[in-house]
């Protein structure tokens, strides 16, 4: 079976599809029928990726296209950002609810969970770039969904300005690659690289920089990273939770494909450079969310933070094969913590009409179940046991020491410990600050079942992690055995 | 059977936390079922701790894993072996005794709910750590005692000035001496963290080089340990991990949490703070020295482990002390007390690894560790009775009480009798038992310095223990109570539900005292034997136990000598103890500096929350809005002839003629302009600057070859 | 005759162009054009590359119409949003937009 192909016509067909239900539906009914129409395709999607997983583990597919590689690698990162997709979706049913150009904004959502799928099983440059820009255009867009909203139009256009840059930079460097190789496949390239001359290393390296800073715009590293609290405050609240759990996601597949296969074959020691990116991203992320007075802003620092322990594992990925596994499981359980606390942000935010803090001050008994899923996220996000992220982290750490690099894993372990700093200063105002209001706030059925769902998974994941663990060992081992 | 005597080590640990998972069910049905059933899952735990014991009298072990992550060598599991077993029970039925006593001590409060499902959290989380066959779930119950912890200190969130912890408007270097449940409760949590942080990356280290976190597995397989050598992270992966009990049981330099915890409930106090949580360090202890020291090639190889265990503790007993000396507050002077008392437990822990005959200290530690644990809930209980009969938490609000406060008077009286090491006591025997094996020590000089703080120490101890004692129920009533008295509040007995609990302890204190030289024996040869069981390389001297005759003269010395002070000042009351700070300068600076805790929280507090806060923000206002906009703008500034040359083709090229008329003024207001540089731009330039540090970087370290 | 040299330098300077303008300019349909200039300075790197490669390497070429669409699509999305834009604060200067800041 072959996903990705079956991934582009189900979900892009009905991407495709959506705006003409603008023309054909009046009223209500349009977003009705679109946003059920887009969680419907986003289930069976869903279905499709880990049917392969369940069914034939380990064999591996190479696609016939040869645009794609059909393995254990993409089905988990496929996994991951249709999840989020799904989620967002959901819980868009009532965040959109009777806003205008319903069917505009699945059908983008639609297009963005593509985009990000796709990306996963890329392994050839131009399908990579396509990829990519598929994800991100419809992103801009989304960003800037509330037309008459300086601030979301604000965010969308920054975030547009870098997102173009980093486009750019990424297509600059792709064609230093083609060109020093002659080829676009990964595979080929990396056949081709041993054949590259002494006098052109340079240029390899450029070329491997500037993906780094092309990626590292989506991957949200220091110091490309400034963007993002400015777009994930400005834009839709469900969209900040898109980006920050699925196209950054998206970003670290790239990465993995990209450096992990390419590096060794250029010889190149890349192993500080990204342990001083990490430690800097990381700790910057921290420190910065320490202080900021919106739970927007907030997320996104402490989403920044925990790209910079995610970069630890892709730092020692070639020393230790717990490093990329790190990489895989917490790309997996941070997806699930981030979009958990951005949706219940979202909800609350619609709710009470703020983001600030402030307004978070008793909100444990006026939202029971939106302040107890936020805190478990947060818990999670922190690396409390026994929560999903605890394990992640555990595995990243540990991947540390395995690579020579104690100091880095003591910087994490330090800076997952100061970030409980602020998470549990948003759990101590939930529900022992008195705020201005007690009445109760109603708390709709799309998010709670929403909420909910990631609740259970952060949960049950974190008492019992070994099935995550496996799939993410086993798509490592796809990813370097049979290339 | 044999089946459930599997299960019982997990039903332990399980029905504890699932009692306190369905609180908020019973509290739907109401309020008196909710209490009585948080008592009743308490007990379902006790009751299975002490259905294991005949197996650990058995020198039996039951050892039952699950798979956790297979992959990664990480399995799920309870250790049953007489050390467990023992604590557990030990544990388990104090936590029963003080949920019965919260009942009565907690009755009315609003926020029930929250109490037991905290409580009863916290005894599932403690006896996790106890039972738990690996050091990672043993960290899972490690964080789950400290979020209770939390929780539970900081129970009284409106932060009412009566449950202030302190004297307020007492200063020491410009801070406020008092805090709020809130403020101690986070001062609790994040001191405990430090050790939290510290104990965690011991662990991965551990676990990196020896492929498991499994107790028994570290301690059949020992070959880990020759890497960590080689790799030069022997001694400071189990200091790290040491580090984690320095902070759960209040060590120095990480005591100074402890005190200020008792602006919790007393209930709390007397179960986290004193008989349980603030133990788990020296669990911890209990379990890693023996895995060290046996898996250590030679014993010089891990003889600093053990110097600085010993150290720590001894030097802890001692400050502490000090400190219980001068406090006013009763559940402070405890709460000193408890810190020091620990220490001991620390310093027999410690010596364990310096002599030849590891069970000595070993046992004598643990042994304390119980005495400790029933009398010292016993005393906390009796103070919260104090307490709520005399509406104050000042020792000198009380006074003259043993007349109407009969039953707690004879029953403070055995356990506080027993922490100061009166004979025949359970706490005489363990201290006996710690100072014998001190001196049974064969390694290091240091030893009679050790030796002779550990003898001080039993001094002051007595001597504050009678203090309270004499301060508590001799004398006078206070001023305080005669007010009371006028306005209506008859001092009274505390009511069964409370009373109750607390003289089981001190029977139990009793007890044990009057059999006190054949328990120590029969602990003595449980432990040893699993000791000798479980590690190849530690063995037992046979029949070590016996009277060390120095260190029961100076034991007796010690209460003898602390006692007659304490008698002489505050039970005869033949002179007044404040005429001595007042006479003596030198008496009133000791005074002051023990007071004011040697300082050390004030310092700390400048140290470490201050210029945290500080640097926080600092570094936030310069680093991510002034550094980098300092960058784009001094960017910018080099820039601006580019940039002017840049404007001027703009200007006279690409915008055609018409505009290059624009003078050279106009010109200048651009680039001054410029150089406020707008936002956008600002991270365009960022980025760009990113791209260029991050080649700099990458070149650098290519060029200068410098590898990790 | 041409040689790669050239064409390289061309496609250097089109990107340095493109960043000048990224960090220079404040009118964001500047901006856009500078995105521009800079993305196609890679375009030009494979077409010249596929004509400088050895024989039949028409990847590139197909790679720079791949290219050439995806940026069209992101021209079209970046006007759509500074028309918003305009419509919004009747001006375009990216420095006057600074409300999402601490």
């Amino acid at each position: 079976m072959d996903t990705p192909l079956i991934l582009i016509p189900l979900l892009g067909g009905v991407a495709v599809f959506m705006p003409l239900l603008e023309v054909i539906f009046k009223g209500e009914m349009r977003g009705k029928f679109s946003s059920h129409l887009a969680v419907a395709a986003l289930l069976v999607a869903l279905a499709v990726v880990i049917y392969q997983p369940l069914t034939s583990p380990l064999e591996l597919t190479a696609s016939s296209s040869g645009l794609f590689r059909n393995d254990l690698m993409g089905l988990f990162f496929s996994l991951v950002v249709l999840l989020v997709a799904l989620l967002v979706a959901t819980s868009s049913l009532d965040y959109m609810k009777g806003r205008p150009n319903e069917p505009i904004y699945y059908s983008l959502l639609l297009f963005t969970a593509l985009g990000m799928s796709l990306l996963a099983f890329s392994v050839d440059l131009i399908m990579i770039l396509v990829a990519w820009e598929l994800m991100s255009i419809p992103t801009y867009v989304l960003t800037g969904f509330w037309k008459h909203d300086a601030k979301s139009n604000e965010a969308a256009l920054k975030y547009f300005i870098l997102g173009a840059l980093s486009s750019g930079t990424i297509l600059y460097g792709i064609s230093l690659i083609y060109g020093l190789t002659g080829s676009t496949n990964i595979f080929q390239i990396l056949r081709a690289s041993t054949g590259i001359p002494d006098s052109f290393q340079s240029l390899a390296i450029l070329a491997m920089l500037l993906l780094v800073a092309g990626l590292g715009f989506k991957m949200s590293l220091v110091p490309f990273h400034m963007w993002i609290p400015d777009a994930y405050e400005g834009a839709p609240t469900t969209i900040s939770a898109l980006l920050s759990a699925g196209t950054k996601k998206a970003a670290f597949v790239v990465a993995i494909r990209i450096f992990v296969i390419a590096l060794p074959v250029l010889h190149l020691d890349w192993q500080l450079t990204f342990a001083i990116l990490a430690l800097i991203t990381m700790t910057l992320g921290n420190i910065a969310a320490l202080t900021q007075k919106t739970i927007t802003r907030l997320l996104a620092y402490s989403s920044i933070a925990q790209a910079g322990y995610i970069l630890i594992g892709l730092t020692v990925a070639l020393q230790t094969e717990l490093g990329l596994i790190g990489v895989l499981f917490h790309v997996f359980t941070h997806a699930v913590m981030q979009t958990t606390a951005f949706l219940a942000a979202a909800l609350i935010a619609k709710k009470t009409g703020h983001t600030d803090l402030d307004s978070y001050n008793g909100i444990g008994a006026r939202m029971p179940v939106t302040a107890f899923t936020m805190t478990v996220a947060l818990l999670a996000l922190a690396g409390v046991p026994p929560l999903n992220g605890f394990w992640s982290k555990l595995v990243l750490f540990t991947s540390a020491i395995g690579g020579d690099l104690t100091w880095l894993a003591v910087a994490g372990v330090l800076n997952s410990a100061f970030s409980l700093g602020y998470y549990a200063w948003i759990v101590k105002r939930m529900y022992l600050d008195e705020g201005t209001s007690t009445t109760h706030i109603y708390e709709p059925k799309p998010f709670t079942i929403v909420l909910m769902a990631a609740t259970i998974v952060i949960v049950a994941t974190g008492i019992y992690p070994a099935p995550i663990y496996e799939f993410a060992r086993l798509a490592v081992s796809s990813l370097i055995g049979a290339a | 059977m044999a089946d459930l005597v599997q299960v019982l080590p997990w039903l332990v640990w399980v029905i504890p936390l699932i009692g306190a998972l369905l609180t908020p069910v019973f509290a739907h049905i109401n309020g008196k079922i909710r209490d009585i059933m948080a008592a009743v899952f308490a007990l379902g735990g006790a009751v299975s701790a002490t259905l294991l014991l005949p197996t650990a009298l058995s020198g039996e072990t039951i050892h039952s894993e699950i798979p956790w992550i297979p992959s990664l060598n990480i399995n799920a599991g309870v250790l049953a072996d007489p050390l467990s077993i023992f604590i557990a029970t030990v544990v388990a039925w104090i936590c029963f005794l003080i949920m019965v006593y919260s009942i009565g001590y907690m009755h009315g409060d609003p926020n029930l709910t929250r109490y037991w499902f905290f409580m009863n959290f916290f005894i599932g989380n403690m006896l996790l750590i106890v039972l738990s066959d690996n050091f990672l779930q043993m960290f899972f119950g490690w964080e789950g005692v400290g979020l209770c912890s939390y929780g539970l200190i900081g129970f009284w969130n409106k932060d009412e000035l009566k449950d202030y912890v302190g004297t307020r408007g007492h200063t020491v270097l410009g801070l406020p001496q008092a805090y709020s449940p809130s403020q101690a409760g986070m001062k609790a949590f994040m001191m405990t963290r430090v050790g939290d942080i510290s104990f965690l990356i011991g662990l991965l280290i551990l676990y990196y080089y020896s492929g498991t976190f499994s107790f028994t597995e570290l301690a059949e397989k020992t070959g880990w340990s020759k890497e960590l050598v080689s790799a030069g992270l022997f001694i400071p992966a189990a200091i790290l991990i040491f580090g984690g009990a320095v902070g759960k049981s209040a060590q120095f330099p990480l005591h100074e949490w402890l005190p200020d915890a008792m602006a919790g409930p007393t209930a709390v106090s007397a179960l986290i703070h004193a008989a349980t949580m603030v133990k788990a360090g020296v669990f911890l202890v209990a379990r890693v020295g023996p895995i060290f020291y046996n898996a250590a090639e030679v014993t010089s190889q891990v003889t600093p482990l053990f110097i600085t265990i010993a150290w720590i503790g001894v030097f802890t007993a001692f400050l502490a002390a000090t400190q219980a000396v001068v406090a006013k507050e009763i559940k402070k002077l405890l709460a000193y007390s408890t810190v020091s008392q620990i220490g001991y437990m620390m310093l027999a822990l410690g010596v364990a690894g310096l002599s030849t005959d590891f069970a000595l200290g070993y046992t004598a530690g643990l042994f304390h560790l119980t005495s400790h644990a029933i009398f010292k809930a016993a005393l906390f209980m009796g103070a919260g009775a104090l307490i709520h009969a005399t509406g104050s938490k000042y020792l000198h609000d009380m006074g003259g009480l043993r007349k109407h406060m009969k039953y707690t008077y004879i029953s403070m009286l055995i356990v506080a009798g027993s922490l100061a090491g009166v004979p025949f006591l359970s706490g005489f025997w363990s201290k006996d038992a710690i100072l014998a094996a001190t001196l049974g020590a064969s390694e290091t000089s240091s030893m009679s310095i050790i030796y002779a703080l550990a003898v001080v120490t039993a001094v002051m101890t007595a001597f504050y223990t009678f203090k309270m004692i004499g301060l508590v129920f001799f004398g006078k009533p206070s001023e305080h109570l005669e007010e009371r008295e006028r306005e209506g509040h008859h001092v009274h007995e505390a009511p069964k539900i409370m009373l109750i609990p607390y003289t089981i302890l001190a029977g139990a204190t009793l007890a044990i005292g009057i059999v006190g030289f054949f328990f120590e024996e029969g602990l003595h040869e449980m432990l040893s034997r699993n000791l000798e069981h479980e590690f190849a390389n530690i063995h037992i001297v046979e029949a070590s136990g016996g009277i060390n005759p120095t260190a029961l003269v100076s034991s007796l010395a010690a209460v003898g000598i602390g006692g007659f002070i304490a008698y002489y000042y505050y039970i005869a009351r033949k002179a007044d103890p404040t005429k001595i700070t007042q006479n003596n300068s030198f008496a009133r600076g000791l005074y002051q500096f023990f007071y004011n805790r040697w300082y050390m929280n004030a310092i700390y507090y400048w140290v470490f929350v201050k210029s945290v806060e500080g640097f926080s923000r600092i570094t936030f206002k310069n680093l991510e809005l002034g550094v980098i906009d300092k960058i784009s703008t001094s960017v910018a500034t080099s820039t601006i002839t580019f940039s002017t040359i840049g404007r001027w083709v703009d200007i006279n090229v690409v915008d055609g003629v018409s505009n290059g008329i624009a003078s050279a003024g106009k010109v200048l207001s651009g680039v001054s302009r410029r150089i406020q540089t707008g936002v956008t731009e600002e991270y365009v330039f960022a980025y760009v600057m990113g791209a260029v540090l991050l080649i700099l970087l990458f070149l650098y370290i290519l060029l200068t070859g410098v590898s990790v | 005759m041409e040689s790669l040299l050239q064409y390289l330098m061309i496609s250097v300077a089109l990107f340095a162009i493109g960043v000048y303008g990224l960090v220079s300019k404040r009118n964001a349909i500047r901006l856009l054009f500078s995105v521009e200039i800079l993305a196609n300075a890679g375009v030009l790197n494979l077409v010249v590359f596929s004509r400088f490669l050895p024989a039949t390497n028409v990847i590139g070429q197909v790679f720079a119409l791949f290219g050439i669409a995806l940026l069209a699509a992101e021209a079209a999305v970046g006007l759509a949003l500074i028309l918003v834009a305009y419509r919004i604060r009747e001006d375009i200067d990216v420095l006057e937009m600074r409300e999402l800041k601490e």
